[in-house]
């Protein structure tokens, strides 16, 4: 198993906004984790990448403690928010420092940037500005590829749709379907839709709880629409 | 309407972060702002008494009225500097049902209220109550008072309108100030006389209430022109197109060899030098540099913190705030491959270098004082095994959330009283130990102490490192939730 969930709980107080027996990922999924807001997707990935302290129970990553061990530092990747960007630095800069991290040398970088073209839309490199002056939906994108950087096999983004236009959304959704093989994905949004167009799995949780756990097929698809429509 | 601006603006500031969660900063801020206002009363209060007028061929108040003048010439570029032009309450305000114009005026008021008006008022209003208590210092109150303070807001417009019109940059305004400087030391030396032109001026405000109008006008005149500036350019499309931006392979930064270390270094170098806060901290170590030929003393233990100052100034403000500097993108750090360990390091190394660069600079004072030449490199030493290593142990304690891209005046957002708590060991431990020394009759031998202290830290600096770290992670999850906030 790639990650683990196991028995795990984070409250505030009295208020538990998560709380999971037993989830477990394989290696190459595609997961898709949808929930109305509050529904702790952002709790689950927090947990996931050690920023908050789980109440109790572990999230194990290739069989390891993430909160005890550094290792998943070396093949995840992630873009929860924008505190996982450095405003001050152009994009070029931003990426070419997390490369720096990775030992990554400028041609690597170069050849990767250059599959992004349409993703950027011409909006990104070579602009001058800083991250801090960019749009919203393109600081998202600068972030998201950010993600990429150094091949991860664990890819995280939390809310990757929100904020990006139409065209860019559909760029996204053929981003990650072409990357499939060479990333575990896991990927949350508000809006099933998003989600089923990419995913090979989907969790919906619900306060804290994950209420389906299905492969997606149109028949789950078409259960799960059911459930938000009420 | 201008009403309810004060009120949401009074509002926000009360319950800002920085004020709620932090009483005791703010008690000790102002605290801070008591000391110096009483300061500049008693100085204001006192003048009429500093002079005895038979020594002097002008009129004691043109003498004063002289000098004011002259100083408010340099608090000109000063506030260039200092005063913060660029307005955020705009955007919150622009799109309710509140009048543009309101807001500019409001903009424009409220920049009176600031520390560089409120204390020299304060000095002149003590001036004045003082000038007209003492007999045979007779001013004209009214028309010294209208002059005096409409001098001073035409020096807050006059900046504002350097800074927008002609784009003075802060820079610019510090190269000003260098040329002033020079020329006031040929006045002084008698090579030119600027003071007297000075003295002219005032002379002819105050003559007759009339007169005293004049800079009203010259004020009126400024705020309409900031006023229309404002009008003219308060939209807020993206502005910043970056000139030096590096791109792609175009051009790699100085540390980019040393590996992960190196990268985090350069990263750290960017955020001093593009954001505003630190780069202001960088201008306010500039005049660190001139420290020991502001304060001199005989006294060893004076001495010796000037040299501490002056060669630790750059990890005394930067170290002050080690963490909080890279609270809005922590996430990332804590989450990416370089591990907290780099990060710690890189900051270690940084001050290191400043250090070292300052101790090169400064230990030419010995000059000046003899005693420089060993003084700056036992505090550097202390500075390098002792100062460094206490502000990074806090830092796992002390971390709150700061803009690093806010100006640096009267800007206390992430202090606390830990931060002025840690103040006292960095002084008490060298002080006890060359008192030691003097007790002992052996002061060499405290300052040895001090130097071989500072040694220690230096030499066993990764196990230090390490104990930060460890701290550091015990304490991640508070200290990222802090910064999230």
């Amino acid at each position: 198993m790639l990650i683990e969930f196991q028995n795990i709980s984070k409250s505030y107080g009295q208020n538990t906004v998560l709380d999971i027996e037993s989830l477990s990922i394989s290696s190459g999924e595609c997961i898709g984790l949808v929930g109305n807001n509050g529904a702790g997707k952002t709790t689950a990935f927090s947990l996931l990448l050690d920023l908050i302290k789980a109440s109790k129970g572990q999230v194990r990553s290739k069989e390891k403690d993430v909160s005890a061990d550094e290792s998943w530092k070396a093949y995840t990747g992630a873009f929860i928010d924008e505190t996982f960007l450095i405003d001050f630095l152009t994009p070029e800069e931003y990426f070419l420092f997390i490369a720096g991290l990775h030992n990554w040398s400028d041609g690597d970088m170069s050849s990767f940037l250059l599959q992004f073209d349409e993703f950027f839309n011409d909006e990104i490199l070579g602009k001058k500005k800083y991250i801090r002056d960019l749009s919203k939906g393109n600081q998202k994108k600068v972030g998201i590829i950010g993600a990429l950087i150094g091949n991860p096999e664990i890819v995280i983004l939390d809310e990757p749709f929100a904020s990006l236009d139409p065209t860019s959304q559909n760029r996204l959704k053929n981003l990650i379907k072409s990357r499939i093989e060479q990333h575990t994905f896991l990927i949350s949004s508000h809006d099933l839709n998003h989600v089923a167009d990419v995913s090979s799995r989907i969790l919906v949780l619900e306060k804290g709880k994950v209420i389906m756990d299905e492969i997606k097929t149109e028949e789950t698809v078409a259960k799960m629409t059911a459930y938000f429509e009420v | 309407m201008i009403s309810q601006i004060v009120s949401l603006s009074w509002k926000s500031f009360k319950r800002s972060p920085a004020f709620a969660q932090n009483l005791g900063t703010t008690i000790i801020m102002g605290l801070f702002g008591l000391y110096f206002g009483i300061i500049f009363i008693a100085v204001g209060a006192g003048i009429p008494f500093a002079f005895d007028e038979t020594d002097q061929q002008a009129a004691g108040p043109t003498i004063v009225g002289g000098y004011y003048l002259y100083g408010l010439l340099y608090l000109l570029f000063i506030r260039i500097i200092f005063q913060n032009f660029s307005f955020p309450l705009f955007r919150q305000y622009a799109l309710q049902r509140i009048k543009k114009s309101s807001i500019y005026h409001f903009v424009l008021f409220r920049s009176l209220w600031n520390w560089m008006n409120l204390i020299p008022l304060l000095a002149i209003v003590a001036y004045l109550i003082s000038a007209a208590y003492k007999e045979g210092y007779n001013v004209n109150v009214l028309s010294t008072s209208l002059a005096m303070i409409g001098v001073l807001y035409l020096s807050n417009y006059m900046a504002f309108l350097l800074d927008k019109y002609l784009s003075f940059n802060k820079i610019m305004a510090g190269g000003i100030l260098a040329i002033l400087l020079g020329i006031t030391f040929l006045d002084v030396k008698g090579y030119i006389a600027l003071m007297p032109i000075f003295q002219g001026v005032y002379d002819f405000l105050v003559t007759s209430i009339i007169y005293a109008f004049i800079p009203w006008v010259l004020v009126g005149i400024a705020y309409y022109f900031s006023f229309l500036f404002l009008t003219n350019s308060a939209y807020f499309e993206d502005q910043g197109v970056v000139s030096d931006a590096s791109l792609l392979g175009v051009r790699k930064g100085l540390f980019s060899r040393f590996g992960k270390v190196g990268s985090l270094m350069e990263l750290e170098m960017k955020l001093i030098m593009r954001n505003k806060r630190s780069r202001t901290q960088m201008l306010i170590l500039l005049m660190c540099l001139v420290y020991p030929l502001l304060l001199s003393s005989d006294s060893l233990p004076m001495l010796l913190f000037i040299a501490i100052f002056t060669t630790g100034g750059f990890a005394l403000t930067y170290g002050q705030l080690l963490l909080s500097w890279n609270s809005d993108h922590f996430d990332l750090l804590l989450t990416r491959m370089g591990s907290i360990r780099d990060i710690f390091k890189a900051k270690y190394y940084l001050q290191v270098m400043s250090i070292l660069l300052n101790t090169c600079l400064m230990v030419w004072y010995g000059f000046y004082k003899v005693e420089y030449f060993y003084l700056i490199p036992i505090a550097a030493l202390f500075n390098l095994g002792v100062v460094t290593f206490m502000y990074m142990f806090l830092a796992s304690y002390n971390s709150k959330k700061i803009d690093a891209n806010k100006g640096a005046a009267m800007n206390y957002e992430g202090m606390s009283i830990a931060l002025f708590l840690i103040m006292i060991p960095i002084f008490i431990i060298p002080a006890v130990l060359i008192l030691l020394g003097i007790y002992f009759d052996m002061e060499m031998f405290g300052l040895l102490a001090i130097g071989v202290v500072g040694l220690l830290g230096l030499i066993f600096h990764n196990q230090l490192i390490d104990a930060c770290v460890n701290l550091f992670k015990k304490n991640r999850y508070k200290i990222g939730a802090a910064f999230r906030k």
